[in-house]
């Protein structure tokens, strides 16, 4: 039978560190500590590590290419550049005032995206609740 | 929503100075929400275990490993608990890169 492995990750500085273990067919909980280490991978995989991430985007080198966000995230922006100017400007009011407005239509924008009602539900309540929408 | 109309909403006139405030608020915006995503594989190799970050990641979404059990990837967590890894000598050697001698 193949040895199976158990894989582990962590940042050290500006790395990433896969990390590796053998683990048996049948999980045992009560291995001891010195057989729960994670190593350094013995064996190379094919299979790879899968990393997802949000990647950094840059503006348009031309005034009119667009730049290709929702009316929300172009609102947002706008709110941004103008906080940015207003910190230029020492005005700190104003400053606080967009950034807000920028905090605001990102999570207006992440709202639209989730579809059907939200209703707040009782904690631990376990009951159905009737919505009565449109009536 | 164009550069030019941007530029119009917040007053400024110079694009250049523009271009670099967008690019700063489009980075704020990627670190917050995944508004734009990708992915990188690396393939794991006996002996190694430092990898390097892409280049271009603002902010991490998780990390996968596709086991040959069932040809799925499946989300692999960060190990928290150091007394776990055996030795942590790599992180001296990853660390002697960044040390400046005055």
């Amino acid at each position: 039978m193949s040895t199976l492995y158990d894989y582990r990750w962590h940042q050290e500085g500006r790395y990433i560190a896969i990390l590796q273990r053998s683990i048996d067919s049948v999980y045992d909980p009560y291995l001891s500590l010195a057989d729960d280490l994670f190593i350094t991978p013995s064996v190379s995989d094919s299979s790879a590590v899968y990393l997802r991430y949000t990647v950094t985007q840059t503006a348009p080198s031309s005034e009119t290419v667009d730049l290709g966000l929702s009316q929300n995230l172009s609102l947002a922006v706008v709110h941004y550049v103008k906080a940015r100017l207003a910190e230029e400007k020492e005005d700190f009011k104003w400053q606080f005032y967009h950034t807000s407005q920028f905090y605001k239509y990102l999570s207006r924008d992440q709202m639209n995206k989730k579809g059907g009602p939200r209703v707040v539900l009782p904690k631990h309540s376990g009951q159905v609740i009737k919505t009565t929408f449109g009536e | 929503m164009k550069l030019l109309e941007v530029m119009e909403r917040c007053g400024i006139k110079e694009p250049e100075r523009a271009k670099v405030y967008i690019t700063d608020a489009l980075y704020e915006m990627q670190s917050l929400i995944p508004e734009k995503t990708t992915g990188q594989k690396i393939n794991v190799v006996a002996d190694q275990r430092l990898y390097s970050w892409p280049s271009n990641m603002v902010r991490l979404l998780g990390v996968y490993k596709k086991y040959d059990t069932d040809g799925k990837y499946i989300r692999i967590p960060s190990i928290q608990r150091i007394d776990l890894i055996d030795e942590i000598t790599s992180t001296a050697a990853a660390a002697e890169e960044d040390i400046i001698v005055v």
